[in-house]
């Protein structure tokens, strides 16, 4: 239980400090940069993944990766498997998790709703990190609709 | 014994390449690498036929094998064999034994699939480290030092600690049996023809 208080209380500093310094950059910009922070995400993501498919049996396709990342990826980080998961068979995926951790200490109304963009970065990036290294290229998006559910959506890009 | 264990990235770019032994010429760096990359070749013709697989013509027993990270040997010279690993996230590993040397010919397929798993747990900490760009070359001494230890090890001298464990192990139970005989003293010379038997059949058997 603790390891868990501490990972939640490093993510919301380390978006704090990401702020401080887009802050102290420029003043006149309104718009938040969490780019860092997905980068962080990008790069825990892509390493984790080296070390949670070692014992696991080769990736039949697409499909069977996001699966992958449905229940395994996000029990390992997050303790609880996706709720929901769509897709249109081109591409394109949406995970949705109706407790989403980041977001669970939140109160459930629109209180802080503008503010739950930046508890989700990280998380676009380790999803984007961990099919990097799984070879698959994609782009990854948050949506946040009412306070603790959050859909990710994945664009798989093709070349 | 393995000569050369190589790390090959997603884009076949050679990650690690080390060999243990430069005592005769076809041991130096660059037969190191062309022996690598003559396996490669094989290796992405072994997972070609894995994804074909899932339209499903074969029977199910060869696609869960297919399905296995270890692919098995893929391509063997005259003098070497050259067996392959792929994980999940498309790194190869690659492992070259000597099919020359007297212990080179009997490898166990077990032994080298351990071999490379183990290989495959050493990488995947070595790129857990901080310091790591994913796609750059592992210069890590400790990553080298402990894969070395690995072919020198595991590959090659057939016999395992594990296996000499079990051997002493139940030769141990073997002598308990024995002293529980009413009719050994303590401290006599075992001289039952059972015992004797059930001994040796543990030496030629396991170990």
């Amino acid at each position: 239980m603790a390891d868990d208080i501490v990972f939640e209380l490093l993510h919301s500093e380390i978006i704090n400090y990401a702020l401080e310094q887009t802050k102290d950059n420029d003043n006149e910009k309104k718009e938040v940069d969490l780019s860092v922070v997905e980068y962080i995400g990008f790069a825990a993501g892509y390493k984790i993944m080296e070390r949670l498919t070692r014992e696991w049996p080769r990736f039949k396709d697409e499909l069977d990766t996001m699966k992958f990342i449905c229940t395994d990826f996000w029990t390992c980080i997050y303790k609880k498997q996706i709720d929901n998961l769509r897709t249109n068979h081109q591409g394109v995926y949406v995970l949705q998790d109706n407790a989403f951790r980041f977001l669970t200490n939140f109160s459930n109304g629109h209180q802080y709703l503008e503010f739950a963009p930046r508890y989700v970065a990280y998380t676009c990036g380790l999803i984007r990190g961990g099919l990097a290294n799984l070879c698959i290229n994609s782009v990854v998006t948050a949506e946040v609709q009412s306070m603790p559910s959050c859909k990710f959506h994945i664009h798989v890009q093709r070349t | 014994m393995a000569v050369c264990v190589a790390v090959i990235g997603k884009d076949n770019s050679p990650l690690y390449i080390g060999g243990v032994g430069n005592d005769t010429s076809s041991d130096n760096e660059l037969s190191r690498q062309w022996l690598v990359h003559t396996a490669l070749d094989a290796l992405e013709e072994r997972l070609a036929t894995t994804n074909t697989n899932n339209t499903g013509t074969n029977s199910n027993a060869a696609r869960t094998d297919l399905r296995d990270l270890y692919l098995g040997l893929l391509y063997s010279t005259d003098t070497h064999k050259i067996y392959g690993y792929v994980t999940n996230t498309r790194i190869k590993l690659v492992l070259v034994t000597s099919s020359t040397s007297p212990s080179g010919s009997n490898i166990r397929d077990a032994e080298v699939r351990t071999a490379l798993r183990r290989l495959h747990a050493l990488y995947a900490d070595a790129i857990c480290n901080p310091f790591h760009l994913p796609g750059d070359q592992i210069t890590s001494p400790k990553f080298d030092k402990q894969v070395k230890n690995i072919m020198l090890n595991n590959v090659g001298s057939n016999i395992r600690d594990a296996e000499v464990r079990t051997a002493l192990r139940r030769l141990h139970a073997l002598y308990a049996d024995a002293i529980c005989n009413p009719f050994h003293l303590p401290g006599d010379q075992i001289t039952s023809p059972k015992f004797d038997k059930q001994v040796k059949n543990i030496m030629l058997n396991n170990v």
